[in-house]
């Protein structure tokens, strides 16, 4: 019969673990950022799916290291060397990026935590003489990305359908991605024109990141004739 | 039937009083997680007589029971201690599978981009910015370089939840 010191001793264990407060105190700020990154990470794989390399790009110069935004950001951005991938698909060129911000149709600018559009649009918000937020038409993929330790909430759904609104109807894939779930959130997804719902979207659970790339890959694909 | 000396309760408040003497901040977070209850479903015998009679079901907002708050404790712990890890490795992995692209002449913005694609299957710095553009404060570090964890680190910090997670089942 196990013993509250029993209890103890396991929590202590988990703490004391290398990947336990030691790693907690040292990656916690980052959290959020590296989910961004694991999803990114996921883009990439659709784009191998398809025979084809995604290449990894600086805004200025070579990206190494590949740097991700801290915080919402433009895509013309001078400041720094922010990392982003391109890829071509039958002729096709696109770009992907992290936390770059997007004109909607109401002119109201909106971040993207990971999002696929068309490399000729991203190119001509990058020139100088043309420098500004890629148009809501260049879309293909937008994706928020939500690292929680609890529960979603309700509330982000909201925001994330009325942010996917404001983008237009070109967008071809659009969804709400977190480690975690809830029920109520997904039932407000299943309406058709609303976001897919990406939950427990984790190493954990392999099928769910199976379902995810292949979604991508399959969307790709059919967009460019491959 | 319980294996366990103790009830969830015991189990609830030993696990909150040793974290929060080593992590009031985590602490904090798994506490965060509990006060937010849950959303369920109750039913209620309606009005009406015989078959008339059906049975009405309405949400209402509760607070977690110590055996559900343990469950939701333990997620919050794996969430940080384990899937903090994987995401890391899981995006590295991935951008291992991509190219550099390293432009042969210079493009300015129209044509075709003359890019070389090279270091395929090798390993990638990726960094995090923390020192982000519009913040004036300065943060100690600017970057958080990701580093890959081993999978056996990875393998022994799951097996610990395991077994956490067999102390406080208490079905």
């Amino acid at each position: 019969m196990a013993t509250l010191s029993d209890l103890t001793s396991a929590i202590e264990a988990l703490l004391d673990h290398p990947l336990g407060l030691n790693q907690y105190q040292l990656a916690n700020q980052v959290a959020p950022k590296a989910y961004e990154a694991y999803v990114f990470g996921l883009c990439l794989q659709a784009v191998r799916q398809l025979n084809a390399i995604p290449v990894l790009r600086g805004i200025q110069g070579s990206p190494a290291p590949f740097v991700f935004r801290g915080g919402p950001g433009k895509i013309h951005t001078a400041t720094k060397n922010y990392g982003y991938a391109e890829f071509s698909l039958n002729g096709q060129d696109f770009e992907i990026h992290a936390g770059v911000e997007f004109k909607g149709t109401s002119w109201v600018t909106h971040e993207l935590d990971v999002c696929i559009l068309r490399a000729e649009d991203a190119d001509r918000c990058r020139n100088p003489s043309t420098r500004d937020d890629p148009p809501a038409a260049s879309l293909i993929g937008g994706w928020e990305c939500k690292f929680y330790d609890i529960n979603l909430q309700k509330v982000l759904g909201r925001a994330f359908v009325g942010l996917i609104d404001d983008l237009g109807n070109n967008i071809r894939l659009a969804g709400l991605c977190s480690n975690k779930t809830n029920s109520p959130l997904r039932d407000f997804f299943r309406p058709q024109r609303r976001p897919y719902a990406d939950f427990e979207l984790t190493p954990l659970q392999p099928g769910n990141e199976n379902i995810f790339v292949s979604r991508i890959a399959g969307e790709l694909k059919k967009m460019t004739g491959l | 039937m319980s294996n366990h000396d103790y009830t969830p309760q015991d189990a609830l408040d030993t696990l909150l009083r040793v974290v929060t003497q080593r992590s009031k901040e985590l602490a904090d977070r798994i506490n965060l997680a509990i006060d937010a209850g849950i959303e369920d479903l109750e039913e209620e015998m309606g009005k009406g007589k015989g078959k008339r009679r059906k049975v009405r079901k309405y949400k209402v907002n509760r607070a977690y029971t110590p055996a559900e708050a343990l469950e939701v404790a333990l997620g919050v712990l794996q969430a940080h201690f384990v899937e903090v890890p994987l995401f890391i490795n899981s995006a590295l992995a991935n951008f291992e599978q991509a190219a550099i692209g390293v432009l042969e002449k210079p493009y300015f913005g129209y044509g075709e981009r003359d890019v070389r694609k090279e270091d395929v299957g090798s390993p990638k710095e990726v960094h995090i910015e923390l020192q982000t553009e519009t913040r004036i404060s300065q943060v100690a570090q600017e970057v958080f370089p990701l580093k890959a964890t081993s999978l056996q680190e990875i393998e022994n910090q799951k097996e610990n939840i395991v077994h956490l997670k067999k102390l406080i089942s208490f079905t």
